[in-house]
């Protein structure tokens, strides 16, 4: 155990003078400052401007004029993306899918307001999050400084000396993987323990599951980390020339971080083709054109019925589409007849727009998940699902709002369906339509989602070192 | 002449050495391969994509011109026109930001809510995990790996000799300093130019054969090969600076592969974070909120004006408030767009700093696929939304003179048949060419000046070089 102590402090001293490493401490503590502090200046930005736009959406629900239910439904109402707090640290999908709707009685439009559908040029470029920094540029700086932890020795011919003093090999090799795994957690670690704290430092309340999470998030990129040491010290140990092991080892950063999730996502396209999306476009406009005859057959229908039970309305009465408020505005007629149609028509409506997404968006999301799949098989996206996951900026994570947003749209409907079922002429109070309401996933859900990840990054952590321990093994001093 | 002849003769001899090696061979077949792979899938989603753009343009003229003539006014006010961008068989050179915008707009006017601009289909929101892993598009293999693969090929071009003791042996058999540099440099620029612009052309063909997408126009093509061209020297001459500034290879490609990460990952990301903390860009949130507030007001503006007098046709009413919606929104637009274009601006001011941002720009604009003609399509549709409305208003009005109220009675066949091929048109117009050919040259000659820049300091140290 001596022999490893002299060993270790002798590697530590040696890194400890190193230029590279202080620059490279420098640059990784730069970077995560950077990214740590710009995505808690944006989060801050967009919490205060949702809380702006939910107030003024609010105030402008309550003081619109008295109207009939149906132009109130028309009127809409806002419904906006809560943001997470730990997409400070990941923004995932954020910036690909829409952050905003206005719930406008039967029209249900997607949700719009993504930064790469209004700002294409920024979300093409990339978002400089903590994420990016860890997944991307932290394992090319530990590339830097440990791809010639052996073979930089073999150069300089300093490792035959160690390897000739009367130290087992063993012990010399695990001084040197612990020597270096403290370096890299030095000059890696701290910077972004620092990258996670400074949104604390800025006074963010993170709750307790968010705090939970953040400690996965470092766990899991303790693992990722891990792997990549371990394949440089594998390769650098394998290696004769440390120009031969950097360059063999930027070719496996670029196969980890850029290759395989691409090459994943032109696979996918091949195997499982998408559709144009002005193909989706022709199919949903046939259904829509289906949709519109099938609401006017069926419109006629309930106008002929309740023409039958107030024979009042006159002949000419009962454009379809035509506003309700005429209607209710005389007190000739006793009924809504637009109200009641779209009380029918509104299930239908929905019926036939789920359908159109449903199918028409099926090839797109088989390639995705077929992508996303094959993409696992690099750290960098494994790493990159884990956090989005913890950090609740995933795609699941979108699904689970989306869901939430038609279940209130739901709500929302059925609450002036039964205005109009109790022919509510005209609507003074406004405090009573339905809020949306969300509660965010549950953190366990995450965890769970984020467990496959989080194995694989661990299989490729022990992977890497076992196979580092080997190398080391039978490394050659020569 | 002698100098060319020997230059000539010392380039071939070097590039017959580089081509037997077999690393250069593993790389340049990947390289190949990869950029093969992308240009195919570029032909095969451009032929697609005009294919059902055709289609569409179809559908959307059968749509109008079907259905009752003379119900048609009301009808057409209700179903509103549907504009596409047409795809450019380009667009196969780099994919841009082609899979982030929509090419497609609604039009409509005058049903609820009256100022709608339909600008999404909602395809992004369907595979966002797509867009965000990034797809292997031949601009993305241009832009990211081609230079990688240019830096591995030139890191090591003179301190590798060095190393190996053969640049003595070549300084010292006698042709000049400069001649062994330029042969040099030049068998590597085939070296590399060559199977790029081949695996290029194979692709193109390929697709084009396969799929039967349409050849991009020449100009474009030319532009493309312009832009290529530069980019391949920029980052050789990169290369073989930093091997004549370094003495050993390891150094030189740790030097080339931070230049080339910073390059690639950094700057661009670090130009958008700088600008969006330097000019943020204007907030869509509170543009959407003065939107509604401005149809507020218009609709209160409007019942003040005209529901103390006689009542107007339900429709007129609506098409006149949505006109007067249009035109509020339409100066809101105005100002938010150009807070939008300044803070873009900047974005691109800091992006034409590095070689990256002018390889990217230059290509997706030869490409088609920069957002400023999605944004150009989008401020045509907006004021088709205009011209439409009031196309429909005067109709009304027309039909009311004539004692026809069109949104509970039918119109006269003549009059309705007459009003639909009075239509207007949408006044979108692609940039000309001549415009298109400023832009991209102004890009290319900075990329060269940067390369002569380097490529004299290459010269220069090689002729100060200590070969031993």
């Amino acid at each position: 155990m001596i022999y490893f102590r002299i060993v270790l402090r002798h590697e530590l001293l040696v890194a400890a003078r190193s230029a590279r490493h202080r620059v490279i401490f420098v640059v990784a503590l730069a970077l995560t400052t950077l990214a740590s502090v710009s995505g808690t200046k944006r989060y801050l930005v967009e919490v205060r401007e949702r809380d702006q736009l939910l107030m003024e959406a609010e105030r402008e629900w309550l003081a619109q004029d008295p109207k009939a239910p149906h132009p109130a439904n028309h009127f809409g109402r806002w419904v906006i993306k809560p943001i997470e707090p730990l997409s400070i640290f990941d923004r995932g999908v954020e910036d690909f899918v829409g952050q905003r709707i206005v719930l406008d009685a039967h029209v249900k439009t997607p949700l719009v307001g993504g930064v790469g559908e209004e700002e294409p040029l920024r979300a093409l470029l990339g978002g400089f999050d903590l994420s990016f920094v860890a997944a991307v540029l932290l394992p090319l700086l530990l590339i830097f400084v440990a791809h010639d932890a052996i073979c930089g020795e073999k150069e300089r011919g300093t490792l035959r000396q160690l390897l000739a003093a009367p130290i087992p090999r063993a012990l010399v090799f695990a001084a040197k993987f612990a020597s270096l795994a403290f370096v890299a957690l030095l000059c890696l670690g701290v910077p972004t323990v620092v990258g996670f704290a400074i949104p604390l430092a800025q006074g963010i309340a993170f709750d307790r599951s968010a705090l939970a999470q953040m400690a996965w998030m470092s766990g899991a990129l303790a693992l990722y980390l891990a792997a990549f040491l371990g394949v440089s010290l594998a390769i650098s140990a394998s290696s004769a020339r440390s120009s031969t092991a950097l360059a063999a080892l930027l070719g496996f950063w670029l196969l980890c971080t850029f290759l395989v999730p691409r090459t994943a996502e032109l696979i996918a396209a091949s195997v499982h083709p998408a559709t144009a999306p002005l193909s989706l476009h022709r199919t949903q406009q046939q259904l829509a054109r289906d949709l519109a005859e099938h609401r006017a057959e069926r419109y006629r229908v309930v106008l002929e019925e309740i023409r039958k039970q107030h024979p009042e309305i006159p002949e000419g009465f009962g454009t379809l589409g035509h506003d309700g408020r005429h209607a209710a505005a005389d007190p000739r007629w006793a009924v809504d007849p637009t109200g009641v149609f779209i009380t029918e028509a509104n299930a239908l409506i929905n019926e036939h727009r789920d359908r159109a997404q449903r199918d028409s968006a099926t090839d797109g999301r088989r390639q995705q998940a077929l992508a996303v799949s094959l993409a696992q098989a690099s750290p960098t996206s494994s790493l990159m699902a884990a956090w989005s996951s913890l950090a609740a900026t995933d795609w699941n994570h979108h699904q689970w709002f989306e869901r939430r947003v038609d279940r209130y749209f739901q709500e929302f409907g059925d609450y002036f369906n039964q205005l109009w079922a109790h022919n509510v002429k005209e609507l003074h109070d406004f405090t009573a339509a339905p809020c949306f309401a969300y509660a965010r996933e549950p953190g366990e859900v995450a965890r769970r989602r984020a467990a496959r990840s989080l194995w694989l990054l661990l299989t490729w952590a022990v992977m890497a070192t076992i196979a580092a321990a080997f190398r080391l093994s039978r490394c050659d001093a020569r | 002449m002698n100098a060319l002849r020997s230059t000539s003769r010392l380039a071939l001899s070097y590039l017959r050495l580089q081509l037997s090696g077999r690393g250069y061979r593993a790389l340049t077949t990947a390289v190949m391969l990869l950029l093969f792979l992308a240009t195919e899938r570029g032909t095969r989603e451009t032929a697609l994509a005009i294919s059902t753009y055709r289609a569409a343009v179809a559908d959307e003229h059968a749509a109008w011109a079907e259905g009752a003539p003379e119900e048609w006014l009301a009808a057409g006010v209700r179903k509103g026109r549907w504009l596409y961008l047409e795809p450019l068989a380009s667009q196969t050179l780099a994919e841009g930001v082609s899979k982030l915008q929509q090419g497609s707009c609604h039009v409509r006017v005058g049903v609820a809510p009256a100022h709608r601009l339909d600008l999404t289909d909602g395809a992004l929101s369907w595979t966002p995990e797509l867009r965000r892993l990034g797809s292997l598009d031949l601009g993305y293999v241009v832009l990211f790996l081609l230079p990688l693969w240019i830096l591995f090929v030139s890191y090591d071009l003179v301190n590798g000799e060095k190393l190996r003791g053969t640049l003595k042996l070549a300084l010292a058999s006698g042709p000049s300093r400069s001649t062994v540099f330029a042969a040099k440099f030049v068998s590597s620029l085939l070296a590399v130019w060559t199977p790029t612009a081949a695996a290029i052309l194979l692709g193109l063909l390929a697709g084009t054969y396969t799929y039967h997408a349409p050849w991009p126009d020449a100009s474009r093509v030319l532009l493309f090969a312009s832009i290529l061209t530069a980019h391949i020297l920029f980052y050789l001459c990169l290369g073989v600076l930093a091997s004549t500034c370094t003495a050993s290879p390891r150094t030189s490609l740790a030097v080339v592969m931070t230049l080339w990460a910073f390059f690639s990952f950094v700057q661009p990301r670090a130009s958008v974070l700088a600008a969006s903390l330097l000019r943020p860009s204007p907030s869509t949130v509170s543009f959407e909120m003065k939107k509604r507030a401005a149809l507020a007001e218009s609709r209160r503006s409007y019942v003040e004006e005209h529901h103390s007098g006689a009542a107007q046709s339900w429709m007129l009413e609506r098409l006149v408030l949505a006109a007067e919606a249009i035109r509020r929104e339409q100066a809101l637009q105005r100002v938010h767009d150009d807070a939008r274009a300044d803070a873009l601006g900047l974005v691109d001011a800091f992006m034409l700093l590095s070689p990256f941002g002018l390889t990217q720009s230059a290509l997706v604009q030869v490409a088609g696929t920069d957002s400023s003609r999605y944004d150009r399509f989008r401020q045509a549709c907006n004021d088709y939304r205009w011209q439409l409305t009031r196309h429909f208003v005067g109709a009304y009005e027309a039909s009311k003179l004539q004692g026809v109220d069109p949104s509970t009675s039918e119109l006269p066949r003549t009059t309705a048949r007459n009003l639909l091929d009075n239509i207007p048109g949408s006044a979108y117009r692609e940039d000309d060419t001549r415009t298109l050919l400023l832009r991209i040259s102004a890009r290319i000659s900075a990329l060269l000046v940067l390369a002569l820049l380097l490529g004299v300091a290459a010269l220069r140290n090689f002729e100060r070089y200590d070969a031993r």
